[in-house]
């Protein structure tokens, strides 16, 4: 296209004279995007171009604030985002309502990583006494099916970790009655673990890089269990969780606490914390949170032969004992 | 109906005496840019490919759903029960999925959803499927969305944008049945409407880049010291292949860190750029399939890197495909 390129000679020519903008958003008309002479292609009336102009402003201020909003705490960006007629539910029904600081991995050096995975874990305490361990939504394919567990556990884990006791009993809640039914118990184990990565950047010739590198990437250390809880079914289908753990800990990134063989998930659970009964009534209130009963659930089919009687007495779990190390945001 | 002012009429006025004032002025020429910018015709042959290769994603996105959704979404025995998602999600959220009582009919909503996306993709009544399958894609969005990762949030803005332009002009079921009915048909003229659609996924494009960049530089050490590669290599259930060989190459890390911020950082202003553009677009084609690598986020990736497509001139695509007109 020769006569672009005469014209952006021009443009460019006469860039001194022009403020940026004004350059940036000519030279950018100008680019090959247009398959047009400029010099000779129609603009639509003025009150239409009025009209998408305002609609192209407002779009983008309502996107700029949520963006703002969602990164910043300044009063400015918080009264726009609620007080605006419209904003809100604007950017929330079109799926806008998000910083994009899309960072996928984050550090900030101070023992505290994000975005790492989770994933839920079901312990279900079999007839013979033996213990059979569930990863739920474990051998996935394709991925992206992988992902919506490791979702679903990490939205679950966070939840745990801010204190939202709501979100996380609810979600724990429609986990574990989702894991009864496919496995076919009525009562478990359920826990949201974390699966911290190995850091061998460190070098090898210091302390924490010599640990670190001792390591396996499936060392227990590197699986720090958020939250804990036992599930009851009862003979309604009700489901309801009694919380074990809700503290968390987890291992520093660099590999220096805890100790090889010490377990970062905490301080133990409290031999009285699991429940000995059957039904969710029999829960002792002895746990630190009680009952964490959710919205009453319809019933469901539950095989009749499971062995309601012979529940577990409280055990603690092997991996809830070690030494807090720091602190997720 | 008025006509952009050629540039020889431009630099008259460049180089006329300016009685105006500097506001005027400046006023005056912004909104010379602003309409040469967004409403300039453009054909809408891009729009074609771009409706192409994210109706793929979402169909891919939706039809993996498939695969669990009596397991989440079952209304009797599902895990995300709507009395449980009305309970946790927040913020205004509408889904058609929200109103489905039964196993069955979930099933038969979930077909006629893919089939409605599978009508998008081939352009087939794209008017009405474009938004249609804005909706569906929405609906599972808004249904579940602590079921979601950061490529639906991406999807989701481009078919907003494609419903508004005409994304089924070109490469399209519609477009053939057209040239069927009337064989003296021209091929698509282009609109500004088409221009002004790649224009906003293009601005919001470059929002996203450019934010990215920031959410790695916001007290975020990993990305700073050179080492946030390896926190990637180092999930086991996120990335795609085993690279922990790179724990022994860690300028190796350090330098493929930098290189993400630096195209992060660089893409928002030099894709712009004529010359920088196919440099910009090709360095994308690299860094999202390592990202993809990295993380695991195909989907994601894939959908940033047709985002970015949105730069790509009809003539390039003409180009890129052999063939002229």
């Amino acid at each position: 296209m020769p006569h672009l390129r005469k014209q952006r000679g021009k443009l460019a020519g006469s860039t001194c004279r022009r403020s940026f903008p004004v350059y940036l958003l000519a030279y950018s008309a100008m680019s090959d995007t247009s398959a047009t002479n400029p010099a000779a292609v129609t603009l639509p009336s003025a009150g239409i171009r009025g009209l998408v102009s305002y609609l192209i402003f407002l779009h983008f201020f309502f996107l700029l604030v949520g963006i703002k909003s969602s990164t910043s705490s300044s009063g400015l960006d918080q009264d726009l985002r609620n007080k605006v007629p419209g904003l809100r539910s604007y950017l929330q029904l079109l799926g806008m309502d998000l910083s994009y600081m899309f960072h996928l991995t984050h550090y900030d050096g101070l023992d505290n990583l994000q975005d790492t995975d989770h994933f839920v874990e079901a312990e279900i305490r079999q007839a013979d006494g033996t213990t059979k361990t569930v990863v739920f939504g474990q051998g996935m394919f394709p991925g992206v099916r992988a992902r919506r567990f490791e979702r679903l556990a990490f939205v679950a884990s966070y939840s745990a970790e801010i204190g939202n006791e709501n979100n996380v009993s609810l979600l724990t809640q429609a986990i574990a009655r989702r894991i009864m039914l496919e496995e076919g118990t009525r009562d478990l184990t359920i826990k949201l673990r974390r699966r911290l990565p190995q850091n061998l950047m460190l070098k090898i010739d210091t302390p924490e890089g010599k640990l670190a590198h001792s390591r396996s990437p499936d060392d227990p250390v590197y699986f720090p269990t958020i939250y804990e809880a036992r599930a009851f079914m009862n003979e309604e289908g009700e489901v309801s969780v009694a919380q074990i753990k809700a503290a968390y800990d987890t291992a520093a990134p660099q590999g220096t606490t805890p100790q090889p063989g010490a377990s970062p998930t905490g301080t133990a659970a409290p031999p009285n914390a699991t429940p000995t009964g059957t039904a969710p009534a029999a829960v002792p209130s002895a746990t630190k949170a009680g009952l964490l009963s959710g919205p009453s659930f319809p019933s469901v089919p539950v095989p009749t032969t499971l062995p309601t009687s012979t529940l577990p007495t409280a055990t603690p779990s092997p991996t809830a004992v070690g030494t807090p190390t720091g602190g997720v945001k | 109906m008025s006509t952009i002012p050629t540039m020889n009429e431009r630099g008259s006025d460049e180089r006329a005496p300016d009685n105006r004032g500097y506001f005027a002025t400046l006023f005056s020429r912004f909104g010379a840019g602003w309409n040469l910018f967004w409403f300039t015709p453009a054909d809408p042959l891009p729009l074609g490919v771009m409706r192409i290769a994210v109706g793929l994603i979402a169909f891919y996105l939706v039809a993996t759903f498939g695969l669990d959704l009596r397991r989440f979404l079952d209304p009797q025995i599902g895990l995300l029960r709507i009395e449980t998602v009305q309970l946790v999600r927040t913020g205004m959220r509408i889904s058609y999925l929200d109103y489905v009582t039964d196993a069955a009919t979930l099933q038969i909503v979930h077909y006629a959803g893919l089939a409605i996306l599978a009508a998008f993709v081939v352009g087939f009544l794209t008017r009405i499927t474009s938004v249609l399958a804005w909706i569906v894609f929405l609906s599972y969005f808004h249904r579940a969305p602590m079921l979601t990762s950061i490529a639906e949030p991406v999807v989701a803005v481009l078919m907003m944008y494609l419903c508004l332009g005409p994304c089924g002009a070109t490469l399209s079921l519609d477009a053939r049945l057209r040239r069927r009915r009337n064989p003296q048909a021209t091929a698509a003229m282009p609109t500004w409407g088409a221009n002004v659609v790649l224009r906003l996924i293009q601005v919001h494009t470059v929002l996203i880049y450019f934010m990215m960049f920031c959410g790695k530089t916001q007290n975020n050490f990993a990305w700073w010291n050179g080492t946030a590669v390896w926190w990637l290599i180092a999930k086991p259930e996120s990335a795609l292949l085993n690279l922990r060989w790179m724990a022994d190459a860690p300028y190796l890390v350090n330098l493929w860190t930098s290189a993400i911020m630096f195209f992060e950082l660089a893409f928002p202003f030099l894709v712009w750029n004529r010359t920088a553009r196919p440099l910009m677009l090709g360095l994308s084609v690299v860094m999202w399939t390592g990202i993809a690598v990295l993380t695991g986020l195909v989907p994601f990736a894939l959908a940033m890197f047709v985002a970015g497509l949105s730069f790509v001139s009809a003539d390039g695509w003409r180009k890129l495909c052999g063939r002229r007109g």
